[in-house]
């Protein structure tokens, strides 16, 4: 029997702990590209290829594969998040086959589990057949009721798409069909917490999460570095938060969970041991573009052109393994700038223990590097909700029984996912 | 000059220190508000069988002698 050098360093304990601690790891979220291309055209999306309609190739596929198998650094749990382009639009077909392969190929001591970070638009009952079947989990991409919606999330004849998501919404509930929703947040939607709330609270959407408008790649700018943004946000959170308090939480909120559970795991003698985050650390996230094109850290930045780094990819599968990547003159240094990057925010920031450092790609297009510190990401997905649920948990005396309970039963998987 | 610059530094870092310490006792107090609340709301003997539902009754020492939860026992065996 022959062993390959990867089969060698995924049963040697001592290797794969060696492999882990050089290269770091594991693996835990596999972000890949399966086309570029999108059926609706976002005016804050990122994505630069958005008209571009290649598929991912099976030989590619076999290639990421193998690349993952090889490296010794994946763990007990890998999730693949299908996104970076509408995964639907590879339709259906596309995804059995994957799914089936991916099921064949991935060793058996590691446990796989799929995530569609989707539009919704496409989305009808043999989807749903293909969700239950494969036990994928689902992320809807709702910015909340139509007025708001629809001022971004166009096609691109400039028609809004709230009905059309809201009908693959009432699809996945028909086929009872498990899912949580991720919305952007734009100033627009600041000033409607009350709309935004009765939205979720009415549709009976048990989990979502808020991402911000954040300025990177083709979005150079973001209606949120207005001035008073910052209040503002706080005004939107706290209003979100009294009303899901108000209605007995019927609402399990990620940005509010998540704080929660920080703030609950910090210990002073640690304090930083929960300060800790998969953008930071090096192939806890690997991106992988239709072509095979890989990198790590935030994968926002995959593909983006750098001054400092050249092109933002380690390599591709087909001709480097992550192993050698991890090798490159560019990888030594990135992880060089983003570690320098945490030290700093370590050094400055009273929030460190409960954040580990910010994120990478919001540090680099907002301020043009990874060592660096502040960020309006930081200011508003930090900063104010930290502030907030301490401010709330002060003020209420004990009443968050509740919230706490629903943030402790709140699992990662509803929130596997990436974008949207 | 260097003196200014490092009296500077040693400053921003002093600060830097209260502004964390300011926080962490905070951190500190909610979390003792959620210790209390986790008190009020850890649950009955009973339910203790929900968490660990494949295991016999004799896993959970506290509980070895609550027959109760035979049926159950077996149930979740049989379902496992």
């Amino acid at each position: 029997m022959q062993l390959s050098n990867a089969r060698i360093i995924q049963n040697v304990p001592f290797l794969k702990g060696l492999a882990r601690s050089v290269i770091t790891g594991p693996i835990e979220l596999v972000v890949i590209q399966a086309t570029p291309f999108c059926n609706l055209d976002c005016s804050y999306c990122y994505l630069p290829d958005r008209d571009v309609k290649t598929t991912i190739s099976d030989n590619t596929l076999e290639k990421i594969l193998q690349r993952l198998d090889e490296s010794g650094l994946l763990g007990e749990t890998v999730s693949f998040v299908w996104h970076a382009g509408e995964p639907m639009v590879a339709g259906v077909e596309f995804y059995e086959r994957v799914f089936t392969l991916i099921s064949r190929r991935m060793p058996a001591s590691t446990r796989v589990r799929h995530c569609f970070q989707t539009n919704g638009v496409l989305i009808n009952p043999a989807w749903c057949a293909l969700i239950r079947k494969w036990d994928v989990s689902v992320g809807i991409s709702v910015d909340g009721p139509d007025f708001i919606h629809d001022r971004y999330r166009q096609t691109r004849n400039g028609k809004g798409t709230h009905a059309a998501v809201m009908a693959g919404i009432a699809t996945l509930k028909r086929e009872n069909i498990g899912f949580h929703t991720i919305s952007v947040l734009t100033d627009d939607a600041l000033d409607y917490a009350d709309e935004m709330f009765h939205f979720f609270y009415g549709n009976e959407i048990r989990h979502c999460g808020f991402n911000i408008e954040e300025q990177e790649r083709v979005n150079e700018r973001t209606s949120l570095a207005g001035e008073n943004t910052v209040e503002r946000f706080r005004r939107f959170y706290k209003r979100f938060y009294e009303l899901n308090r108000q209605h007995h939480y019927p609402l399990g909120v990620r940005e509010f969970n998540n704080t929660l559970k920080a703030i609950k795991g910090w210990d002073r003698n640690q304090p930083d041991q929960y300060a800790h985050s998969q953008e930071l650390t090096p192939y806890q996230i690997v991106s992988i573009d239709v072509n095979g094109d890989y990198s790590s850290y935030s994968p926002e930045l995959l593909g983006e052109n750098t001054n400092q780094y050249g092109r933002f990819c380690f390599g591709n599968v087909r001709t480097h393994s992550l192993v050698q990547a991890a090798a490159t003159t560019r990888f030594k240094q990135v992880r060089a700038d983003i570690q320098k990057g945490i030290r700093l925010c370590r050094n400055s920031c009273k929030y460190f223990s409960v954040c580990g450092g910010g994120s990478p790609s919001n540090k680099y297009y907002e301020n043009g590097r990874f060592d660096s510190t502040d960020t309006i990401f930081c200011t508003l997905q930090r900063k104010v909700l930290v502030d907030l649920l301490l401010e709330e948990l002060e003020l209420s005396g004990g009443n968050e029984k509740q919230a706490i309970m629903n943030a402790a039963q709140s699992t990662a998987r509803e929130y596997i996912g990436y974008g949207g | 000059m260097l003196t200014v610059v490092f009296a500077s530094s040693a400053s921003a870092n002093t600060s830097h220190k209260a502004d964390q310490e300011e926080l962490f006792k905070r951190i500190e107090n909610a979390q003792n508000t959620l210790e209390t609340l986790e008190m009020e709301s850890r649950p009955r003997q009973t339910d203790q069988y929900q968490v660990v539902q494949y295991y016999p009754p004799w896993y959970n020492w506290g509980n070895w002698n609550n027959w109760d939860n035979w049926p159950n026992y077996w149930n979740n065996w049989l379902n496992y």
